[in-house]
């Protein structure tokens, strides 16, 4: 059984399918972009230290230095912050005088209870101490890990594994398909557990950068040489030994 | 070449290696869309104030900027959620001129009018939200921010100067519910340039109220905080309204004018009521401003749905404070950071555009 065999109802079926995963992908490559990258507008490459701080900072630095960052007036007011919430993030004369203020002119237009800005988030507020010491922890909490590593894992591994069997039922060399269908999962494990290593261990920024890369490359690859072998003619030297 | 690409490894890395380079196209495409820079050319033609966008304005590459944020939701808004706003720049050796261009589908000039009642009493129309600020009878208005010396204003654009309500109800500690969501000032030593365009105060005179934003946070100091007009010598608006506050002081010399909801100097006439049920009279009075105030000139003119406003103003200002209150363009190599915002039909509600853009010459 080959996918190239198929009638032409089922190959429309699969070749919708496998456009809308490449689709899906740079969707999820361009808004990582947009939240890893440029302090300008527009798609950018993504910043390693952006990266870092996203999984290894407290959320409030994070949010600072990546899809908050346009609202922070200067680079040295996330400074302040980090610098107090690396003293123990205490209620103290710094926090009013100093954090208070950068959170009232950056954050509190929006991150307030009674805001009706067009991009209010009154769900988050940044009225007082206690509302924003919860945003101080490094890296994600546990629990916001939990919740989005298990939804990333069901929610990769459901399309991944229906674009791994259409590439093992593909004509190519063996060898391709176990590469291709190998790395899939291989760098969908590596990112999601970097995700949990980089709260202790910044430099696992590189390996879910990477990781990330190849399970993007290896998806769009798997997608696009099925849909390949779908409808056009392949050349002898990518098909197996029984199809040439 | 030939022979690695008949390989396997070949065949896949060229497959992926085109990938990559249509993404790259594309997505370079995207990037060079997102425009943040108007080019201000240099012109010889005359530039004529009319509303008008006449063929010199040709050779300006045009800006687009969407301005798609209100600061707050009044009870009684019925303006637009979001517009484009198109501008273009010209210069020549004394003056800078700006065309702006923004789809506006309700010409909005009854400002406050005086309508008559049927049992022959005047009635000032107006239309107040939960801010106490009209959002019904009101005028269409532009605001463009520029940058004199405002920390962030670079990257923030006119956000550094908005100051909102906190949980409280306070701004700075003082108490603003029901008077205002927001208020705009600066920090200490910093200013920022307002032009604002008011389509039936100040446009009929083809000025523009050239105001500033200054660090005033305190209301006992002044009522509109760090917002300003230009030091003037003359001019300005007041209500048109009589001693006794129950109709109009003065109305203007020719009736029927429906674009007349301000009373200009030729038309000043006292007030003698031949007037019927519905019939209107402004409730405003405008005198061009002298000074530093009235240093912009301008001219809009609201045709199928869209308004057009042409601008003009020198590179280099020399009124009273000018060097405060006024962006200067006096180094045309530099870029100037402003922003923009519409209002529609609307006293404070307006349409922004978050961060900022530039102005270079060329």
């Amino acid at each position: 059984m080959r996918i190239s065999v198929l009638n032409v109802s089922a190959k429309l079926a699969l070749s919708g399918f496998l456009i809308t995963v490449i689709l899906a992908a740079l969707s999820a490559t361009t808004l990582i972009g947009l939240l890893y990258s440029s302090h300008d507008r527009g798609f950018n490459i993504p910043e390693m230290d952006r990266v870092q701080s996203h999984y290894s900072d407290s959320r409030l630095i994070a949010a600072m230095k990546g899809p908050m960052y346009q609202y922070v007036t200067e680079d040295g007011d996330i400074d302040v912050i980090a610098k107090w919430i690396a003293d123990g993030a205490q209620d103290d004369g710094f926090f009013k005088d100093e954090v208070m203020y950068i959170i009232s002119e950056d954050c509190q237009k929006c991150h307030s209870r009674n805001s009706q800005m067009s991009k209010a988030i009154t769900s988050m507020p940044f009225s007082s101490y206690e509302d924003i010491v919860q945003y101080t922890e490094g890296g994600y909490s546990w629990t916001q890990m939990a919740r989005t590593a298990h939804i990333h894992l069901f929610g990769i591994a459901v399309f991944l594994v229906i674009v791994s069997m259409i590439m093992a039922y593909s004509s190519f060399r063996p060898w391709m398909k176990s590469l291709l269908i190998s790395a899939g999962w291989i760098a969908l494990w590596l990112d999601i557990g970097s995700w949990w290593m980089a709260r202790f261990y910044s430099g696992f920024a590189y390996v879910i950068s990477v990781a990330g890369t190849v399970e993007i490359v290896a998806v769009c690859a798997m997608s696009g040489l099925c849909l390949l072998n779908l409808w056009c003619r392949l050349p002898a030297i990518v098909l197996e030994p029984a199809e040439q | 070449m030939r022979s690695f690409m008949q390989t396997p490894a070949g065949y896949i890395g060229s497959l992926v290696l085109l990938s990559g380079a249509a993404l790259s196209c594309a997505l370079s495409s995207a990037v060079q869309a997102a425009n943040e820079t108007l080019t201000s050319v240099k012109t010889d033609t005359t530039i004529i104030l009319d509303g008008m966008a006449e063929s010199a304005w040709d050779k300006a590459p045009e800006l687009s900027i969407q301005l798609d944020n209100l600061p707050y939701k009044a009870d009684n808004y019925g303006g637009m959620s979001s517009v484009n706003v198109r501008l273009k720049s010209l210069y020549d050796e004394h003056f800078i001129y700006l065309l702006v261009q923004y789809n506006d589908p309700t010409k909005s000039l009854a400002r406050f009018p005086w309508e008559k009642q049927a049992d022959g009493s005047w009635k000032q129309l107006k239309g107040k939200d939960q801010t106490g600020h009209d959002n019904v009878f009101y005028e269409d208005k532009l605001a463009l921010l520029w940058n004199i010396n405002a920390r962030g204003f670079a990257k923030k654009g006119c956000d550094v100067a908005c100051h909102m309500q906190d949980d409280s109800g306070k701004i700075n500690g003082f108490d603003q519910t029901g008077k205002a969501p927001g208020r705009k000032y600066t920090r200490d030593g910093e200013t920022i340039d307002i032009w604002h365009w008011k389509s039936v105060r100040m446009n009929p005179l083809g000025l523009i109220d050239d105001q500033y934003i200054d660090s005033v946070n305190d209301p006992a100091v002044n009522g509109e905080w760090g917002r300003h007009g230009d030091s003037k010598t003359g001019g300005g608006y007041v209500d048109n309204v009589n001693a006794e506050k129950t109709g109009p002081a003065f109305m203007n010399r020719t009736q029927g004018n429906v674009d007349g909801y301000t009373i200009t100097p030729s038309q000043k006439t006292p007030f003698v009521d031949t007037f019927r049920e519905g019939d209107r009279i402004p409730g405003i009075m405008s005198e061009p401003f002298t000074g530093s105030r009235g240093d912009i000139w301008a001219k809009g003119d609201w045709r199928d749905g869209r308004w057009t406003i042409e601008i003009k103003r020198a590179l280099v200002t020399t009124g009273e404070n000018a060097g405060v209150q006024d962006v200067q363009f006096s180094d045309l190599s530099k870029a100037y950071s402003f922003g923009v915002s519409v209002f529609d039909n609307s006293q404070i509600d307006h349409l922004y555009h978050e961060g900022a853009y530039d102005l270079i010459f060329k």
